[in-house]
């Protein structure tokens, strides 16, 4: 009898997706727990997916989106590292979910169908120490392109303060894409709010000139908000630096939803009771977005690369890392080499989304010894085939701040033991911002600003079409005096003078 | 039998325009919701009938209500006829006005709770249109634009426009270069 059943408890154990897969035992709890938290009413998700009529009539496109990884939304295809907020289904679960697609659907048991999952009513982390609401309210079209917009916060608070976490309740729902939160310590956000005569400020790029590492330093933001994404309060005493008098400024994504819609936001905040011992420290890696790597994209390069390196002066603890770039990047890496050790991927996204960016925490903070050196790998296409390619057809694309514009750069965020080893990540990492922007201006005085440099034909004449075009009908009426369309060698030193006056002024304005 | 004919081709899809074998439109005694009762081939000026295969909650079909309408305004007055077909058994009326006042709509739109519709013209996804001339002849079937390339893939601008193509060359009696594409979009739920 025994000698019959063995082979047959064998096959059972081996197969187990020959067991029937039901919406009561197999596929509710795997709804419930990585889709319902969006897809419950009131939240980002388009529609419901709770009850097993829910599931059952979107379940060839819930399979759809699942093998596309489109959904659930996580950009990072580490294999090494694993994040704390990892949203990736395995293999194996999406295979469970298409058994049960193909078997028609079934609910099973009804005895045993699951109860829906609860969450908490109001703010998800309980109740804020401080709500504010968007100044002013912002109208959405239905349709065209996306938008891009900053809002402030007035917060008016009279004492600093650290930050555990922020949670944004938009009113939007369906238009917002997304949202990054930066401080803003002057008041000039608030200067410029509603300038244009819409409620906040225009574009990307709330960048400032002055002092742009400040404004977009991750230790001087506070985060952001993606939809599905879970609140969180940073782990142990770490908290973010609010200076007192300073504003949050939101800036936000917006993809018009075919329907007009109004933003009115309101934002919690989550107080820590003291300064923590060791501050948060964002290495932005290249630093300020590439500004300084001369990011100058030609119209159809396929595959554009942006390198940059950073070697860590002080031992580390790594938190978290995150991303950030426009249309035409395709894929982002950042590596750490440990003093005498094999490369590590701390974060590879291989199909990057503007839509989709995220923080990601590391399950386990990371250890990194003094000489640790970090690269980033930025891949761009401005070919006709990236279809999130913004011109059509593509043209040159340089570094800037409008979404059209290119940026890229990977941020990693640390705790260095104390606030001196803190201080001396800032200064090696302004060093090497200040060479990286006297490289660009040294490669510039050979090209741009160097008469001798136009002349390609080198026949000791600047025709016209060797002069930059952005410059050519400028530079023609005022240097050109016998009117020939040619700069002889006696009208060329009046122009490198000019040439040499911009750039000095250049070189002033940077150093101050 | 002729209108289970004319059926079959149409969702295996003619690729001549115009053929020469007599055929209807099918009346499927459509009702939109206001009560008024459609049969879009008895109306002696409707050259073309364009069902819109469309959902409430769709975002890819939600995006696309402003282009929907553009295009039954620019077609109107040349006798295209566009129908938002809402192919749920579940929507309300209510859900559904609230929706067509939402997302402006301007076109008829036709619930089909029996699914006899999408069932016919074996409509896969929202949004997908099909477009028939008055004889019964599909002379497109797909989506509206290049926009989506895939799931949460969107161009800025769509490089082809496909119904839009489809619609002027029949109009102008010339051949449809691309009478068929895969529309993206969410999954007609069919009932068994």
């Amino acid at each position: 009898m025994t000698k019959h059943l063995a082979p047959l408890l064998l096959l059972a154990l081996a197969t187990p997706l020959a067991a029937k897969v039901t919406f009561n035992e197999h596929i509710a709890p795997l709804v419930h727990q990585n889709c319902t938290g969006c897809h419950r009413p009131e939240q980002s998700g388009p529609f419901s997916l709770i009850t097993y009529r829910d599931v059952k009539k979107r379940s060839r496109t819930i399979e759809e989106v699942l093998l596309d990884r489109y959904m659930p939304p996580w950009k990072p295809v580490n294999t090494n590292i694993h994040f704390a907020n990892d949203r990736r289904l395995s293999e194996k679960e999406i295979k469970l979910f298409s058994a049960w697609v193909e078997d028609g659907a079934p609910e099973g048991d009804p005895g045993k169908t699951p109860k829906s999952p609860e969450y908490p009513s109001g703010w998800y982390l309980g109740e804020p120490d401080l709500v504010v609401t968007m100044s002013g309210q912002f109208d959405i079209p239905a349709e065209g392109k996306d938008i891009y917009r900053s809002f402030v916060f007035p917060l008016q608070l009279s004492e600093d303060k650290w930050v555990k976490a922020v949670e944004l309740r938009p009113k939007a729902k369906s238009a917002v894409h997304h949202a990054l939160f930066f401080i803003d310590t002057d008041g000039q956000a608030r200067k410029r709010d509603g300038s244009d005569g819409k409620a906040g400020i225009s574009g990307m790029g709330f960048l400032r000139e002055a002092d742009p590492s400040a404004a977009f330093n991750g230790s001087g933001g506070l985060g952001g908000h993606v939809p599905g994404a879970t609140p969180a309060k940073l782990p142990g005493d770490l908290a973010m630096f609010l200076p007192k008098g300073s504003d949050v400024v939101m800036q936000t994504h917006f993809h018009p939803s075919g329907k007009k819609e109004t933003e009115q936001a309101e934002l919690a905040l989550y107080f820590a009771d003291k300064a923590p011992v060791n501050n948060l420290v964002a290495i932005q890696i290249p630093p300020v977005f590439g500004a300084t790597k001369n990011i100058n994209i030609p119209a159809g390069e396929k595959n554009y690369i942006v390198e940059d390196s950073f070697t860590i002066p002080v031992p580390v603890t790594a938190v978290l890392v995150g991303g950030h770039a426009h249309y035409l990047c395709r894929n982002m890496k950042m590596t750490a080499t440990l003093p005498g050790e094999k490369e590590m991927v701390l974060l590879n996204i291989s199909d990057w989304d503007l839509d989709w960016q995220d923080r990601y925490h590391f399950e386990k903070p990371i250890d990194f010894p003094a000489g640790t050196v970090l690269k980033t790998r930025l891949v761009y296409d401005n070919s006709a085939g990236n279809p999130e390619n913004p011109f059509s057809p593509p043209r040159r694309v340089r570094w800037g701040r409008q979404s059209t514009d290119e940026m890229g750069s990977v941020t990693l965020t640390v705790v260095p033991k104390g606030k001196s080893q803190g201080d001396l990540i800032a200064k090696a990492q302004r060093q090497q911002l200040f060479s990286g922007a006297n490289k660009a201006i040294e490669q510039a005085r050979k090209t741009f600003f160097n008469v001798k440099g136009y002349d390609r034909n080198k026949d000791g004449l600047v025709q016209e079409d060797e002069i930059p075009q952005r410059m050519r009908n400028r530079i023609l009426t005022r240097f050109d005096k016998n009117q020939d369309r040619v700069l002889d060698a006696e009208e060329q030193p009046a122009l490198q003078e000019y040439l040499n006056g911009i750039l000095g002024g250049r070189v002033r304005s940077r150093a101050r | 039998m002729l209108a289970f004919h004319t059926l079959a081709l149409c969702s295996l899809l003619v690729t001549s325009a115009w053929s020469a074998e007599p055929r209807i439109l099918p009346d499927f005694g459509l009702v939109d919701l206001t009560g008024k009762k459609h049969n879009p081939a008895a109306a002696k000026d409707n050259r073309i009938v364009v069902y819109v295969y469309v959902s409430i909650d769709c975002p890819i079909a939600n995006f696309y209500q402003p282009t929907l309408r553009k295009l039954a305004q620019k077609f109107e007055k040349q006798g295209v006829r566009f129908y938002q077909i809402h192919s749920d058994p579940d929507l309300t009326p209510k859900a559904a006005r609230k929706h067509t006042r939402d997302f402006d709509v301007v076109s008829p739109v036709i619930l089909d709770p029996t699914q006899k519709l999408a069932r016919a013209y074996k409509a896969k996804v929202t949004p997908e249109v099909h477009a028939i001339t008055r004889d019964g002849s599909c002379i497109y079937r797909g989506r509206i634009d290049d926009t989506y390339t895939a799931f949460g893939k969107r161009r800025p601008e769509p490089t082809t426009r496909d119904l839009d193509a489809a619609l002027t060359a029949t109009l102008a009696g010339k051949k449809i270069e691309v009478p068929v594409t895969e529309a993206i979009g969410c999954q007609i739920f069919i009932e068994d």
